[in-house]
């Protein structure tokens, strides 16, 4: 009995190596090179898809970046022009006060009045009046082109800070009525002085008055 | 000549190594019959022997450069044939759509099954064809294995990464069922029927 089973499946593995080893492939060459491009760009494709919505993801977020930034106050240490940082510099140099330590900083060195031409009397003292009145316009030029490089108020302001502004402002316009009809008489030449100093003093408040109201802004 | 008896000329293959494509049709040329007709007896359907012979050239022709040379190249492309058959047949959503397991070999009918054709084939090839195509896809792949490719049980078993007597098992199985197909005393003609 085993014996015949052992016959048995040797006939039947024979018969099965007697299948022909060889059949006709579905496609030639050139078929399989056109199925294996489409199927390696099929495969691809998720890959390009998913890399493309990153790109895009990239794109819009950059975008968003960029246009905030544009939207935002443009900050003091880049928004205000090199060529009134310069002259401001050189008009505290001309006054004889001190330069700005910081060039970040388009404000006097240190911040405080006293290196604002004619808001400090020992400087005043110190200089010969021509000398003053030159480096007072230079400064007060030098401190309004600053000013005017500022971006606009915002929309909500501090009631204290805006009333100070709008004092100054004011103040600046009278002292302009004033020095405009100094100039006109001609004959007050030492009144012209002191009113440009008047002026420089006003401009330079002003300026520190907006510097600070930027900086509370700015601040988190 | 059977597959794994297929050995090109070390040139051509560097060749086809270096995407010459005149040396990648000659390579093609020489191993996709044999190779195809591997993935047929294992498969037994055509639609899914055309894609595992299509997965199985790609993976040739992909890591070709990974071929020493130590063997025919027949019996490395034998190789990669059979992984992606039998990774075909160990997949688990091949099995739950086919019902792999063994228990329900049964089951099995013949209407279901898969016919290979053979281009004008013999009567006694076509037989046998029929024949193979009644047994399970796991059976089908164990008894040509063994038989055909001379694969020991101990390969078969780390082929499925199953035991060694699940590959005897298996064997016995499908020899008893192709005993039974051989056998003229059963008369099979009321399963063609139509």
């Amino acid at each position: 009995m085993h014996i015949d089973i052992d016959r048995q499946m040797q006939e039947v593995a024979d018969r099965l190596r007697r299948l022909p080893t060889e059949v006709e492939p579905p496609y030639n060459w050139q078929e399989f090179r056109r199925r294996s491009r489409s199927g390696t760009e099929a495969a691809l494709a998720p890959v390009w898809t998913y890399l493309a919505m990153a790109a895009s993801l990239v794109a819009v977020i950059a975008g968003v970046i960029v246009w905030s930034q544009v939207e935002r106050p443009v900050p003091l240490t880049a928004g205000a022009p090199a060529q009134a940082q310069s002259e401001l510099n050189l008009a505290a140099g001309n006054s004889g006060s001190a330069p700005s330590s910081g060039s970040s900083n388009p404000l006097p060195a240190s911040g405080n009045s006293d290196s604002i031409p004619g808001s400090g009397s020992s400087l005043a003292t110190t200089a010969s009046p021509a000398t003053n009145t030159g480096a007072d316009l230079a400064r007060s030029r030098a401190l309004e082109k600053w000013l005017a490089s500022l971006p606009p108020e915002p929309v909500v302001v501090r009631v204290g800070t805006r009333a100070a502004v709008a004092r100054l402002e004011d103040r600046i316009a009278q002292v302009d009525d004033l020095l405009t009809s100094v100039r006109l008489e001609g004959t007050r030449p030492d009144g012209l002085v002191a009113l440009q100093a008047e002026r420089a003093r006003l401009v330079g408040s002003l300026a520190q008055v907006r510097y600070a109201e930027f900086v509370s802004d700015e601040a988190p | 000549m059977r597959l794994v008896e297929i050995q090109l000329p070390a040139d051509l293959i560097a060749r086809a190594c270096a995407a010459d494509e005149c040396a990648q049709a000659a390579v093609y040329g020489a191993v996709a019959p044999g190779a195809f007709a591997l993935i047929r007896r294992l498969s037994g359907n055509r639609a899914l022997a055309e894609d595992l012979f299509q997965e199985t050239m790609l993976a040739l022709f992909q890591s070709l450069s990974a071929y020493r040379g130590e063997a025919p190249l027949g019996a490395w492309v034998r190789q990669i044939a059979v992984s992606k058959c039998l990774m075909y047949l160990r997949s688990p959503w091949h099995r739950a759509r086919l019902r792999l397991s063994s228990d329900d070999a049964d089951d099995l009918r013949l209407g279901e099954l898969q016919i290979p054709i053979s281009p004008a084939p013999a009567v006694e090839t076509f037989d046998v064809e029929r024949a193979l195509a009644s047994l399970t896809p796991t059976a089908r792949a164990v008894v040509w294995l063994y038989e055909v490719e001379g694969y020991s049980h101990e390969e078969i078993a780390h082929s499925f990464g199953r035991s060694v007597s699940f590959s005897k098992s298996q064997l016995a199985r499908a020899h008893s069922r192709l005993r039974e197909w051989f056998d003229p005393r059963v008369d099979r003609q009321t399963c063609t029927s139509i």
